[in-house]
C-alpha cells in the first residue's frame, strides 16, 4: 500500500521443524492485595503466529503481558521466550522482546525523534542504524512531518504509533503489544497491519490485546480468550470461533452480557 | 457549594488517614506540635499583655499589623516557592463539571481552614487577642480582625499559586519568571548585604509607626489595625479597617475565581505552541564512539531537556537561591547576641552556599518519581543501572556546577573575602557531589509519590507521606556524615590552604558519587520489576 516503506529484514529465519515455540507460560500467578488478577494461567504461542489477545476489561490481560515483558514480577509461575527461560535471563532476554504497554507514560518532553533515537541508545544499538531504522518507521507510520515536535503534542494515535516505532526498533523476536490498535486512525491501522503481517511472514511473533473482535479477526490468525486471569479457551481464529463470529463466540465464553436495566430516561431531554 | 467542597475535603481528608498509618502518625504529630506551638504564643502573648501592653499600646498595635502583614506575604510567598499548596482538591479537577471560578473559589478557600497550615494560621491569628486582656474592649475586634487576616491568607496563597502555575507553564511567562526572580534575589542580596556590611542597622534608630500606618490600610495589614484602634478608643477606626478588610477579602475572592476560570479552561498541563527541534539525544550521544557510554549520554541529554523545559524541575531552583540568602541573614541577627564571634558570623554566612549544594545534590531523590511510568522505557530496554544513576547525575552537573561556582564567589566577594572562595567552592562541590552519590543510592530504594508530569508543579503531593520524610532526611543527614571532613577542612584550617582542600573536596566528592553510582546502579538492577510497581502505583491520579 502507499507509503509504507519496507522495514529492514533483521527478523530471525523461518521456523525450521523442532524449534521451541514463541512463547510457552505455564501457571502465570499474580496478586494485588485481594484481587487475583492472574490465576495460574498457561499460553502457547508458536513462533511466526499473530496472537490476538482477548478479554472483557479487569481479565487480567494487561497484568500478564506486563509479567511477559519482564516488567511485573509474577508471584508463580513460569515463561520462556524463544525456549529460554525470561526471569532467569532477563538481561538477555530483554533484547529479544518489543514491548508497547497501555497507559504508561512516555518521556514526552522529547521529540519523536528523540524518542526513537534515546530507545535506540538506551539499547546500545549502533547509531547509524538507528538513524536508518527511525526515519523509515516514522514514514511508514505516517509521522516524519511531526518527528520534530514534542510527543507530549501529540494526539492519542501519534502517541501510540511512536511508540509502536520503538517498541519495532530493535527488531526483536517477540512484539508484546498492549491494545496498539486503540485510537488509531483507519489508514494508519492498514500500515500498521501491513507492517506486522511482514514481521510474522519472517518469523517473527506477535502478540496484542483488544477489544475490537473485528480487528483481532482481520489482523491475527490465533486468539486467546481470557477470563478471570485464565486462558478459557485458545488455539487458531477458525478454532476459536467455532463456526460464529469472533464477536458471538467471545460473548458467549465470557458469559454473554447481562439484560440491559430499564434505561428509558436516558435520551435527550427537552429541558 | 461551599457546603459540598467542604464536605468533599474532609472526606478526602479521612480517606487519607485510613489508608495509611504512617500518614495518621505524621498528622498527628505534626497537630500535636502545632498545639504545643499555639499554647506558648498564647501564653507569651497573655503575659505580654498584662505586663508591658499597657505601656506601649500604640507600638504593639503597629507591630502587630506589621506581624500580620508579613504573616501574609508569607503565605502569598511561601506556598508557590518552597512548600507547594495542597492540591487535594486540585482546582483542574473540577474542570468536567459545570462550574465557574466565581462558584468554586468561596469553597476552596473555606478548604483552606480544613487543612493543618490553615488550622495553625487561625490558631496563632487568634491567640494575638491575648494581647489586648488589659483593654478587653478591644479583645473582640482584635478576634475578628485576626478571623480576616487569616482569611486573606488563605486566598492570597491560593491565588498567587494558581496564577504563579499558569505563568509557569508557558515558555515564556517561565523565561520571565526566572529573569524576574533573579533580579528580585539580587537586588535582596544586595541590599541585605550592604546594610548587614555597613552596620547600617546597628546605627539606624528605627521607628516603625509610619510603615504601620500606610499597611494599616493595604491588604495585608487592615484586619490586624482593628485590636490596636478599639484598645486607643478610635472606633471609628476599627469600623473603618475591618471594612476594608471585609472589602478586600472579597475582592481576593473574586480574584480568584477569575483567575481558576482561566485555569480551568485551560489547565497548566496542556503545553502547546512549542517549536520543532533537532535530535539533542543524537548529538549528546555522538561524543562517544563506545556503546556502553551510550545509555548514559543520552539518559544525561533528556535529563537536560527536562530541567530545561519540566516547571517541576524548574520548581527546586529558588529553593537553593534562597538558601545562601537566608544563612546570610540568619548569620547577621546570630552577630547580635552577646559572645559570638565575628570569624563564626562569617562562617555561618558561607554554609549557605554549601546547604545549597547539598539541596542541589539531593534534588535527584525525587528524579526516578519524576520519570514516572516512563521509565518502562529504561526498563524493558535493559539499561545499566549505573548507567541510568550516571546519566542522571550528569544531565544535573553540566549546569549545577557552574551555577554554584557562581554562587560561592558571589557570596564570598558579597561578604568581602574573596580569598574564602577557593575552599568554599571545594566544600560546596562535595556537599553537592556527595549529595548526588547518596541520591542515588536511596532514590534506587525509596520511590514516594511526587508531582506527576503534566500537574501543577506547584501542588505540593507526599507532603504527608513518611517515606518522603524519611527519605529526605535520611538523605541529608548521610549527605553530612560523609562531606563533614571536607566541610571541617574548609572552616577550620587557614585560608592559605584553599586550593588544598578545593582539590580534596572534588575528589572526595568524585569518589562518593562513583560509589553511589555503582550501588545505586546494583539496587536498580536488582529491583526493576518493583521499581516500576511502585511507580505504577504512585502514578494513578488516585493515589495523590
Amino acid at each position: 500500500m502507499a507509503g509504507v516503506t519496507a522495514i529492514p529484514d533483521t527478523s530471525p529465519p523461518s521456523p525450521a521443524p523442532g524449534t521451541p515455540p514463541a512463547l510457552v507460560i505455564r501457571g502465570l500467578s499474580k496478586t494485588f492485595g485481594q484481587v487475583r488478577a492472574v490465576r495460574g494461567l498457561d499460553l502457547d504461542v508458536p513462533r511466526g503466529s499473530m496472537l490476538g489477545f482477548v478479554g472483557p476489561n479487569g481479565a487480567g490481560k494487561t497484568t500478564t503481558l506486563s509479567m511477559v515483558t519482564g516488567m511485573l514480577r509474577p508471584d508463580a509461575g513460569q515463561v520462556w521466550v524463544g525456549g529460554v527461560d525470561l526471569w532467569s535471563n532477563l538481561t538477555v532476554m530483554r533484547t529479544k522482546i518489543g514491548v508497547l504497554p497501555d497507559e504508561l507514560r512516555l518521556f514526552d518532553r522529547l521529540t519523536g525523534q528523540e524518542l526513537l533515537t534515546y530507545t535506540g541508545m538506551l539499547r546500545r544499538m549502533d547509531r547509524a542504524v538507528v538513524a536508518q531504522r527511525s526515519a523509515q518507521l516514522l514514514d511508514a507510520l505516517g509521522l516524519s512531518g511531526d518527528a520534530r515536535k514534542p510527543v507530549a503534542d501529540y494526539s492519542a494515535g501519534m502517541t501510540k504509533k511512536i511508540a509502536l516505532a520503538a517498541a519495532a526498533l530493535h527488531a526483536p523476536d517477540l512484539l508484546v503489544l498492549d491494545e496498539p490498535f486503540e485510537a488509531i486512525d483507519p489508514v494508519s491501522a492498514r500500515a500498521i497491519q501491513e507492517i506486522l503481517a511482514r514481521y510474522a511472514a519472517d518469523g517473527g511473533t506477535v502478540i496484542l490485546s483488544s477489544h475490537v473482535m473485528d480487528t483481532v479477526e482481520r489482523v491475527c490468525d490465533r486468539v486467546a480468550v481470557i477470563h478471570h486471569g485464565q486462558v478459557l479457551v485458545s488455539g487458531t481464529l477458525d478454532e476459536v470461533a467455532a463456526g460464529q463470529d469472533l464477536e458471538s463466540r467471545f460473548i458467549e465464553l465470557v458469559g454473554g452480557a447481562a439484560t440491559p436495566a430499564e434505561l428509558s430516561w436516558l435520551r435527550p431531554s427537552s429541558t | 457549594m461551599v457546603a459540598t467542597v467542604l464536605d468533599l475535603r474532609l472526606r478526602l481528608f479521612r480517606a487519607s488517614l485510613r489508608r495509611n498509618a504512617a500518614v495518621l502518625v505524621a498528622w498527628l504529630l505534626a497537630a500535636a506540635s502545632v498545639l504545643a506551638m499555639v499554647l506558648i504564643a498564647g501564653a507569651s502573648f497573655t503575659a505580654l499583655g498584662l505586663r508591658l501592653v499597657p505601656q506601649h499600646q500604640a507600638d504593639t498595635g503597629t507591630w502587630v499589623v506589621i506581624a500580620g502583614s508579613v504573616l501574609c506575604v508569607a503565605w502569598a510567598v511561601l506556598p508557590p516557592l518552597l512548600f507547594g499548596l495542597d492540591q487535594t482538591l486540585d482546582p483542574a479537577r473540577f474542570a468536567p463539571f459545570p462550574l465557574r471560578g466565581a462558584d468554586l473559589a468561596p469553597g476552596l478557600v473555606a478548604a483552606s481552614f480544613v487543612g493543618l497550615p490553615g488550622i495553625a494560621t487561625l490558631l496563632a491569628a487568634s491567640t494575638t487577642v491575648m494581647l489586648w486582656v488589659s483593654t478587653p474592649r478591644a479583645m473582640l475586634p482584635a478576634f475578628v480582625g485576626a478571623v480576616l487576616g487569616t482569611s486573606t491568607c488563605m486566598v492570597v496563597g491560593r491565588l498567587t499559586t494558581t496564577v504563579l502555575a499558569g505563568v509557569l507553564s508557558s515558555r515564556r511567562g517561565r523565561d520571565a519568571s526566572v529573569v524576574l526572580g533573579a533580579a528580585l534575589f539580587g537586588g535582596a542580596y544586595l541590599v541585605l548585604v550592604s546594610l548587614t556590611q555597613g552596620r547600617v542597622l546597628q546605627d539606624l534608630t528605627f521607628d516603625p509607626t509610619p510603615v504601620g500606618v500606610v499597611l494599616s490600610w493595604t491588604p495585608l495589614g487592615a484586619p490586624w489595625a482593628a485590636g490596636g484602634a478599639a484598645a486607643a478608643g478610635d472606633w471609628l477606626g476599627v469600623a473603618a479597617h475591618l471594612g476594608l478588610a471585609v472589602l478586600y477579602v472579597l475582592l481576593l475572592v473574586w480574584a480568584y475565581g477569575r483567575a481558576l476560570d482561566r485555569a480551568l479552561t485551560a489547565p497548566p498541563a496542556a503545553q502547546r505552541g512549542t517549536r520543532s527541534r533537532r535530535d539533542a539525544v543524537a548529538q549528546a550521544v555522538a561524543r562517544t564512539s563506545r556503546a556502553a557510554w551510550f545509555p548514559v549520554l543520552a539518559v544525561a541529554a533528556r535529563a537536560r531537556r527536562y530541567w530545561a523545559k519540566d516547571p517541576r524541575y524548574l520548581a527546586g531552583v529558588p529553593v537553593l537561591v534562597l538558601l545562601p540568602l537566608v544563612m546570610v541573614v540568619m548569620s547577621r541577627s546570630m552577630g547580635v547576641l552577646p559572645g559570638v564571634s565575628d570569624s563564626l558570623v562569617h562562617h555561618v554566612a558561607l554554609m549557605g552556599c554549601e546547604a545549597a549544594g547539598l539541596a542541589a545534590g539531593l534534588i535527584l531523590l525525587s528524579d526516578i518519581g519524576f520519570d514516572s511510568t516512563a521509565w518502562w522505557l529504561h526498563l524493558t530496554a535493559g539499561v545499566p543501572g549505573w548507567a541510568d544513576r550516571l546519566g542522571r547525575a550528569l544531565g544535573q552537573i553540566g549546569w549545577a556546577v557552574p551555577g554554584l561556582v557562581v554562587l560561592c564567589v558571589v557570596v564570598t566577594v558579597a561578604l568581602g573575602s574573596p580569598a574564602d572562595a577557593p575552599a568554599l567552592i571545594g566544600s560546596t562541590l562535595c556537599a553537592y557531589l556527595v549529595g548526588l552519590g547518596v541520591a542515588s543510592v536511596l532514590s534506587a530504594v525509596a520511590i514516594y509519590p511526587v508531582v506527576l508530569p503534566g500537574a501543577n508543579p506547584l501542588s505540593s503531593r507526599g507532603g504527608l507521606s513518611g517515606l518522603a520524610v524519611v527519605t529526605q532526611l535520611g538523605g541529608v543527614a548521610a549527605t553530612l556524615l560523609l562531606w563533614a571532613p571536607v566541610g571541617a577542612a574548609a572552616h577550620l584550617t587557614p585560608t592559605s590552604w584553599g586550593w588544598l582542600v578545593a582539590g580534596v573536596g572534588v575528589i572526595w566528592g568524585v569518589v562518593v558519587l562513583a560509589a553511589g553510582v555503582v550501588l545505586g546502579g546494583r539496587a536498580v538492577d536488582a529491583r526493576g520489576p518493583a521499581i516500576m510497581a511502585l511507580l505504577v502505583k504512585n502514578g494513578s491520579r488516585a493515589s495523590a
